[in-house]
């Protein structure tokens, strides 16, 4: 029981970073040491309350922040394999799902040719393949288990920015084709007639395609979610 | 040795060394290494634990010393650290430094008053 106190202040001042195996590592090498230190001096005769002051005195939390300091060491190489094969699946999606917009041509697509995405992401898709399979396929031990060190905390504040400039993107990309497609007729005060079925397909479409978008800041968000996955810890450190 | 007059941060300030220093003689962990250098400064000098973990994080970053994981004690495994080759050089290289820039310093600090030269 009593030792489980100072189990818990080292888990209140590692809570921020339970996603990171070396905070983790970290965390475990620092209690045990702490534990021995708190047991030295109820052996000396301290009491419990005394001893715990004593033993968590010099390590606060701002400590802690400064010991992990952002940057970790990752699996370089494996990373960005991962990374190219979801770019790669979101290209296929991508590439699957503007197929319909081939056959809408010109004035129905306000802004963008349909044929020319579905080529966009026709090539992207061969260019990601080819990448992908060159980078899974590697023989050479080394160069698969490469590491780097990356700075997380300058790549993490990006998950959210990325998000924030395609929310303002799609709402420009919205406002716009509102403007365009019906902005004579709310100008003038006709009503918006729509005819039939593919009529009504061809005035959301406009709205919808910009959506496809969306693999850049969810392509962005795997990124920074998979970075935990690919981490050198003390165990499974491979050269 | 007077209490009074321990200046912390010119002990921090060679702390990597006096580190690979016990490390020299037999791998070490934490708390240990705290103690050990405690004992060796003649029970005055009490290192403190951000130090004591950025210090061995800066060594181990540059490969002067490797960590690898010992016993299961209360609280988890043990982290211990073995000093490298090329961390054995960088001892040698430092203390060889520290004799000489404390063989200046001595004779810098002298303000010409006779006690006070040593």
């Amino acid at each position: 029981m009593k030792g489980n106190q100072l189990a818990r202040h080292v888990d209140h001042l590692f809570s921020q970073y339970r996603g990171s195996i070396q905070a983790q590592e970290m965390k475990e090498e620092i209690l045990s040491n702490l534990e021995e230190k708190m047991s030295d001096y109820i052996q000396q005769g301290m009491s419990y309350g005394e001893a715990f002051d004593r033993t968590i005195e010099h390590i606060d939390m701002s400590a802690v922040e400064e010991l992990i300091d952002g940057n970790q060491r990752i699996y370089i190489n494996r990373y960005i394999t991962e990374l190219v094969q979801t770019a790669l699946i979101y290209c296929l999606i991508a590439w699957i799902l503007t197929i319909p917009l081939k056959v809408m041509l010109g004035s129905a697509l306000v802004m963008f040719d349909g044929m020319i995405l579905n080529k966009i992401f026709m090539s992207l898709s061969a260019v990601l393949g080819v990448t992908y399979a060159a980078m899974a396929f590697r023989k050479n031990e080394q160069v698969k288990n490469m590491k780097a060190v990356i700075d997380v905390k300058s790549i993490l504040p990006w998950k959210r920015r990325v998000w924030q400039i395609w929310g303002v993107f799609i709402i420009v990309m919205f406002v716009t084709n509102t403007a365009i497609s019906y902005g004579s007729n709310i100008w003038f005060g006709r009503s918006i007639q729509i005819t039939g079925p593919y009529a009504l397909a061809q005035s959301i479409i406009p709205y919808l395609y910009p959506m496809i978008s969306i693999i850049i800041p969810l392509l962005m968000q795997r990124a920074c979610n998979i970075i935990g996955k690919y981490e050198v810890s003390t165990d499974n450190e491979k050269s | 040795m007077d209490d009074q007059h321990i200046n912390s941060d010119l002990i921090r300030g060679n702390i990597d060394t006096i580190i690979l220093g016990v490390l020299m003689n037999e791998d070490n962990y934490g708390y240990s290494i705290i103690k050990e250098i405690y004992r060796k400064s003649g029970d005055v000098f009490e290192l403190k634990e951000p130090t004591l973990y950025s210090s061995l994080r800066r060594l181990e970053a540059q490969y002067w010393v490797e960590s690898y994981w010992g016993e299961q004690t209360q609280g988890g495994r043990r982290k211990y650290y073995r000093i490298t080759t090329l961390g054995r050089e960088i001892y040698d290289n430092n203390f060889k430094e520290w004799q000489v820039a404390k063989q200046i310093i001595d004779r810098l600090i002298v303000s010409g008053d006779e006690e006070r030269e040593l």
